[in-house]
């Protein structure tokens, strides 16, 4: 049974359309990789013991803890993230300040920095990975409890 | 039938015409130079714990002594034991000086007497050294509490002044 010439020629272009169709779509839900931002491990000043006096505790990037006028005790460690995407993207990494809260209302500020402020991807789907630390002061009699924050880390890009 | 025809070619002009712009874009968005980004939230923590504190519990006392045309020493330890030396009378109870720890349950501190030395006077001119021992330089506070102990060894002159002599000393306590 063959078929008129302008119905195979009908089912062909469906077939490509559906094609061109469904290629689209798969572009769609990946658009263009672009940098992406994941956090792997939250920043800890660990645990400080409070005094009469006031001081800070600063973390650099790298893991080192400074303390003074208060007494540090350990756990701290740095933050961490990871960003991916398509390959020599430049990135500029920002961040924002926290305010660490207890459940009763006291407070604390930290400052924090970044292991690098501009980034070049690496290629392929490489997790590009970055450290935060900060500093925070502790007030004299600062209230004991377990303080936590949040931070906003964003990479700019072109 | 054409007019379908008519239809699917333009759709598929138009799907073959977003081709290019997106084969083109392996890497980077072409459309678009504008600054854009992306964000997340961080975590940040941090514990903070009391203080150490520090109470005086009692007093480092060395007695009552009858003098001697001697010199000599009384020593009175860190358990509150009291040993007279050669030539005194000693008299009354001793104790040593005792201080209350509370801190972190489990946590180490540090002990020093900021200065070792000290001098009792009667406030009418006369002296008498002391130098000072404590009982434990490192401490747990298990429970979050400890307790530390202060000895001295007091000397005492050839006719020493009869009086009630007095002086004050202060320790240190820190976490490690």
């Amino acid at each position: 049974m063959s078929q008129p010439g302008s119905t195979r020629l009908l089912l062909r272009l469906a077939m490509l359309t559906l094609l061109v169709s469904t290629a689209s779509s798969a572009w769609a839900a990946n658009p263009h990789n672009r940098p992406a931002i994941d956090e792997i491990r939250s920043i800890s000043f660990g645990v400080i013991a409070a005094s009469s006096a006031s001081g800070t505790a600063t973390l650099s990037p790298s893991g080192s803890l400074t303390c003074m006028g208060i007494r540090c005790l350990g756990g701290a460690s740095p933050g961490l993230f990871a960003i991916t995407g398509a390959k020599d993207y430049v990135v500029a990494i920002l961040l924002s300040p926290a305010r660490l809260r207890t459940a009763r209302g006291a407070t604390l500020d930290v400052q924090l920095t970044p292991s690098q402020n501009i980034m070049v991807l690496r290629p392929g789907n490489a997790k590009n990975a970055f450290s935060v630390g900060g500093a925070l002061t502790v007030s004299s009699n600062q209230a004991e409890g377990s303080y936590e924050g949040s931070y906003l880390v964003s990479v700019e890009y072109q | 039938m054409k007019r379908a025809i008519f239809l699917l070619c333009a759709f598929l002009a138009a799907g073959l015409a977003a081709m290019p712009a997106i084969a083109g874009d392996e890497d980077h968005d072409p459309v678009s130079s504008s600054r854009r980004s992306d964000a997340r939230r961080g975590e940040a923590t941090v514990q903070i714990l009391r203080s150490v504190a520090v109470t005086k519990t009692a007093n480092l006392n060395f007695g009552a002594l009858f003098a001697s045309a001697r010199a000599s020493t009384v020593r009175v330890r860190t358990n509150g034991a009291r040993v007279c030396g050669p030539g005194l009378n000693c008299l009354g109870t001793a104790s040593a000086g005792a201080f209350a720890i509370a801190g972190i349950p489990g946590e180490s501190v540090s002990v020093s007497i900021d200065d070792p030395t000290v001098t009792l006077s009667d406030g009418a001119s006369h002296a008498m050294p002391v130098t000072l021992s404590v009982s434990a330089r490192h401490l747990t506070l298990a429970g979050g509490n400890a307790t530390v102990r202060i000895g001295g060894l007091l000397k005492v002159a050839a006719n020493q002044p009869a009086g009630v002599y007095s002086g004050q000393y202060s320790i240190s306590v820190h976490y490690q």
